[in-house]
């Protein structure tokens, strides 16, 4: 390189070594805490405290809805592979029709595990009736539905 | 140098700098890819191929950043250096074959335009909404640029200040790179790990470039006039200059190249009219110096290129007073071989 490029290389690499390092720090300090979806807390000793009470669906024969022991979870087991893109569970007030899709009174339970085993925590509302429903969101379509039995 | 035009100058070296350069890549992308399979069996092809393309790209631009600095630093390191511009195209292909699969994975599939998803979806408030996708973006058009205009054609007509100067652009790019990835992939991959490999690759360029410019910086600010006798510098001893090869000093900043050859020695600028190479770092090669790039040639008695080429660059006159060499201060314009 000849004297002038020298020199502005320097200037060049004298400014990188300050700011570079510094932003990489920052972009590592301020790294946000995502939410990470976990068990439910009792779901490993799910078979010894299960309620007995369970749910299964008419389509899905795979796929079982039962009470983590006497709590508000509830442990969702499927023995079979999923067909559909983005099949998710939810408890809806309604009784719902071929054409139904998630409305502001439905409640998103979550992921239906494909050939898997997933627990969540419903609340109060475990235990209010209405209807599980598993629905495909990437085709729209309601896959199955079955009413909730879960009682106190 | 030949008066025929090709468009890329082949030689052995060459092809072999190329073949080893896409083997290295290649044994990269597939240990990547082994290793990721076997640490995440349910990852699907698109993002296995993205993070193996953008993490053979990041690494291969920290390659490219330390053989500039390890070439100064030490001649076992000059070989990587002559054929730089290949690596970079290489660089550029990696970069943009992970651009273009994170652009159709990530912005194709909405109801948004792609283009327009690209520069919206990361928008809004907080650190988690760092337009990282924007910086990686820039750093691609850079890199294009650079690949663009890395041919001779570009050089000559764009000028060589000019031309450098725009390279130089590759220190901007490094910089919007580790932003990408600092707010990209290390915003979710918390893992030590990872941010050791960046954190480790910022201190080796850094550090490299520190150093070498640090060595540099004493010779080109040494005073001019407390060496000077009779208009002539002490520049080195005979018996230091490797026979048909050169010794490089440095005078008010500048640089001379001083040969050895055929019980002889001359002196000439160390920078090459073709692209500023270090001639110093070339050799004699048929009685012409040759410049470690590219190839362009100088006789060593009058500093003009062999007919029928018109380079010329300029000389120094020598002296030799008990086996050291003078070197006349101020530089003697190239004489036409007539």
């Amino acid at each position: 390189m000849i004297r002038p490029l020298r020199i502005r290389h320097r200037y060049i690499i004298s400014c990188l070594t300050i700011i570079v390092p510094a932003v990489a720090v920052c972009g590592l300090l301020m790294r946000p805490e995502r939410p990470i979806m976990q068990a439910h807390p009792e779901a490993a000793s799910h078979h010894s405290h299960a309620s007995g009470e369970k749910i299964t669906f008419s389509q899905l024969k795979n796929v079982s809805i039962s009470r983590v022991g006497h709590s508000a979870g509830i442990h969702i087991v499927n023995r079979g592979r999923l067909t559909y893109p983005d099949v998710l569970l939810y408890w809806t007030p309604e009784e719902p029709t071929d054409a139904w899709g998630p409305t502001s009174s439905s409640l998103l339970v979550g992921l239906l595990p494909d050939q898997g085993e997933l627990s969540y925590e419903m609340g109060p509302i475990l235990t209010s009736g209405g209807t599980w429903v598993i629905y495909s969101l990437g085709h729209k379509k309601l896959l199955d539905h079955s009413r909730n039995t879960f009682s106190f | 140098m030949s008066v025929t035009y090709h468009a890329v100058g082949w030689s052995t070296f060459k092809k072999r700098y190329d073949l080893i350069l896409w083997l290295g890549i290649v044994l990269f992308l597939v240990v990547f890819c082994g290793v990721s399979l076997f640490l995440f069996p349910k990852v699907t092809l698109e993002i296995l191929l993205i993070r193996a393309f953008g993490s053979a790209a990041f690494l291969l631009l920290h390659i490219i950043l330390c053989i500039g600095p390890l070439a100064r630093l030490h001649r076992h390191f000059l070989p990587l250096l002559y054929n730089r511009r290949h690596m970079g195209v290489s660089l550029f292909i990696l970069a943009l074959l992970h651009g273009f699969l994170s652009w159709i994975t990530y912005h194709a599939g909405g109801d948004l335009n792609p283009f327009v998803s690209l520069i919206v979806s990361d928008a809004g408030p907080g650190i988690s909404r760092f337009p990282f996708q924007i910086f990686g973006v820039m750093a691609l058009v850079i890199l294009f640029l650079m690949a663009a205009t890395s041919h001779d054609f570009w050089l000559v007509n764009l000028t060589a200040p000019f031309w450098k100067a725009m390279h130089m652009l590759v220190y901007a790019a490094y910089a919007f790179l580790v932003v990408h990835v600092v707010f990209g992939a290390l915003q979710a991959e918390t893992h030590g790990f990872l941010t050791g490999l960046v954190g480790g690759g910022m201190v080796v360029v850094l550090g490299l470039h520190l150093v070498s410019g640090w060595r540099e910086h004493k010779p080109d600010n040494q005073p001019l006039d407390s060496r000077l006798d009779q208009g002539f510098i002490e520049a080195c001893r005979v018996a230091d200059i490797p026979e048909n090869r050169a010794r490089i000093v440095s005078i008010a900043g500048e640089r001379v190249a001083i040969f050895k050859y055929d019980g002889k020695v001359c002196a000439v600028s160390n920078v090459c009219q073709h692209q500023n190479g270090p001639l110093g770092e070339g050799k004699i090669v048929h009685g012409c110096i040759t410049c470690p790039w590219h190839g362009y040639q100088y006789l060593p008695e009058t500093g003009a290129s062999p007919p029928p080429f018109v380079e010329k660059i300029p000389i120094f006159k020598v002296k030799i007073q008990n086996g050291i060499v003078h070197i006349s201060a101020l530089p003697e314009i190239a004489r036409d071989l007539c």
